[in-house]
């Protein structure tokens, strides 16, 4: 489910077309990603999971201007994008109560395990994880968003200024501080990493 | 626990940027030195450099359920419409059944008026009768409108044909007028039994009247004989559709022109029952017997052939006089044939706007 379809470009083509049973099939294809995006940058799951819906209701109507290259990487930027308009409504308009913000973490959608590991990597993995989260989920909106644009999800300077409507100076800014507090965030569960991290141990 | 965490803003800036490679040389080169005499901010970078390690392996979560769109999700219907709901809901279907409508409703409307109004003067003697063939003149028309439910193709043709033929007709009509009184005469009477008679001939009816019409309206006067002929076959059809009453004014008219003798006549009214034509046009008893046998098909089959065959008028002589008897016996199926006509047309008018609701909704 994760990885790409071998037919992405048929069935982009067919959903183009109007077909939608095409377009559920690249929905299957990518709504883990897309949900994890959403989930990194909204922080919380229940309005990861709209932003993910509204991400793909966006993408069908948007299709047309998909203009080739990385079907995977368009699709993302729609979520950042419907992910930054969520946080600006709601710094605008604040709604979202603060268990929702508070308790994010959840069962719901847990990381998916890496399959190589013993039980024992695999436990210590997912809690490394989950303090990665915590410490994403720690930074402020603008903070966030570009962190995971950039180091989660891979997007360049350029597309994540265009996305957050900012310039490069102050993506390249944010970014560094969001960085610099998510490695302070990690101090406090050096046990869980790995021997070069524990700063410590120097 | 250690010290790097004074490290200032730029600092971070410094390391995060040469992290991604985006330091320009000169300050790539003097950070790498600082690097070297700063073991603080060595440490830093290394861990810098693992934070964002771990970011970049974070692996996805699982979407909590699908996210799949439904057609109501994005506006629209399950399938695309096709086949039969598509073409009824098509521009053209609803443009062409309004006009098809407007024309039924216009051409039962007149049959009505005309019935009534043959009705009353019938008594009167021979210039009614003359009359309505004029104004039913429409020997295109009469014919379409049989045709009308089965294609509308044919209806436009013999819209256009009947403008032209029209005049004509009445012209003809209009001399023939002395001549008509004798016929007159004979077909108040059968009236109301030629839609017995009908039943029998209506198969037959659509092969035949749509050729022959167009001919006669688009060869004019000089087509004269060919109308007689054609009027033969509008006459056997009469009876069926109510609607031929026109076409047999016409008809008339032309033969009238002609050949003023209605010895044929007989031949409808005698199967409608009315003995009152056959009395006043005796001769023909030739043809009446061939309307009168079991087999009226093969009858309006050979008449129809002559119409197409011999536009020239060569077998004028047996049609026309057909043609002058049955006029009269028409006129008063006319008026529920026209009510039938101008409720068909209603009802297409009907489904038009249905369809066009239909598609503007979806």
């Amino acid at each position: 489910m994760a990885g790409e379809p071998e037919n992405e470009q048929v069935l982009i083509r067919q959903a183009r077309q109007g077909s939608l049973d095409a377009f559920n099939e690249l929905v299957l294809a990518y709504q883990d990603r897309v949900y994890s995006a959403a989930y990194r940058i909204m922080g919380e799951p229940a309005s990861a999971a709209d932003a993910a819906q509204d991400t793909f209701i966006t993408a069908y109507r948007r299709l047309s201007t998909y203009r080739g290259g990385s079907f995977r990487a368009w699709l993302l930027r729609i979520a950042t994008n419907t992910c930054y308009d969520e946080l600006r409504r709601r710094k605008r308009r604040p709604a979202t109560s603060l268990e929702d913000l508070a308790g994010a973490e959840s069962d719901d959608g847990a990381p998916l395990p890496d399959q190589a590991d013993t039980p024992e990597q695999i436990a210590q993995q997912h809690e490394l994880n989950q303090a990665l989260e915590d410490c994403i989920r720690a930074l402020g909106d603008d903070q966030r968003i570009i962190l995971v644009m950039s180091d989660v999800e891979g997007f360049s300077y350029q597309d994540i200024a265009e996305s957050t409507g900012s310039n490069l100076g102050t993506v390249k800014s944010r970014l560094s501080r969001a960085r610099a507090s998510v490695r302070q965030c990690l101090q406090a569960f050096r046990e869980l990493l790995p021997s070069v991290y524990r700063l410590d141990s120097e | 626990m250690t010290v790097e965490w004074n490290l200032s803003d730029r600092d971070y800036e410094l390391l995060s940027a040469y992290l991604d490679g985006g330091l320009a040389a000169a300050e790539r080169s003097a950070l790498e030195q600082r690097l070297n005499t700063e073991p603080a901010l060595k440490a830093e970078l290394v861990a810098l450099t693992e934070t964002v390690a771990l970011l970049n392996q974070l692996p996805s979560r699982r979407a909590p359920r699908d996210f799949t769109l439904t057609p109501a999700m994005i506006g629209r219907g399950t399938t695309p419409r096709r086949g039969i709901l598509y073409l009824a809901t098509s521009p053209t279907f609803s443009a062409v059944t309004a006009a098809a409508a407007v024309f039924l409703v216009v051409i039962g409307a007149f049959l009505v008026l005309q019935g009534g109004s043959l009705a009353v003067p019938s008594q009167s003697g021979p210039a009614p009768v003359a009359i309505q063939p004029t104004d039913g003149a429409i020997p295109g028309g009469g014919i379409a409108l049989s045709l009308t439910p089965l294609e509308e193709s044919i209806v436009q043709r013999g819209m256009a044909d009947t403008s032209v033929a029209s005049t004509q007709v009445q012209e003809q009509a209009l001399f023939a007028a002395p001549l008509p009184t004798q016929a007159v005469e004979g077909p108040p009477p059968p009236s109301p039994e030629p839609a017995l008679t009908i039943s029998a001939p209506v198969e037959m009816v659509p092969p035949a009247p749509s050729s022959p019409s167009v001919k006669a309206s688009d060869e004019g006067d000089a087509a004269a004989g060919a109308l007689a002929q054609s009027p033969a076959i509008n006459v056997t059809n009469i009876p069926q559709t109510a609607t031929p009453a026109v076409s047999v004014g016409e008809a008339e008219a032309a033969n009238l022109q002609q050949m003023p003798t209605p010895t044929m006549l007989p031949q409808e009214s005698v199967a409608a029952a009315s003995t009152a034509t056959a009395s006043a046009t005796p001769p023909p008893t030739l043809t009446a017997q061939p309307t009168a046998s079991p087999t009226p098909a093969a009858m309006t089959d050979d008449f129809a052939m002559e119409g197409q065959t011999s536009p020239t008028g060569e077998d004028g002589a047996n049609p026309p006089d057909v043609l002058v008897n049955e006029q009269p016996a028409l006129t008063p199926a006319a008026i529920p044939t026209g009510l039938v006509i101008v409720v068909l047309g209603l009802g297409l008018l009907v489904v038009s706007v249905l369809t066009t609701f239909i598609r503007r909704r979806s």
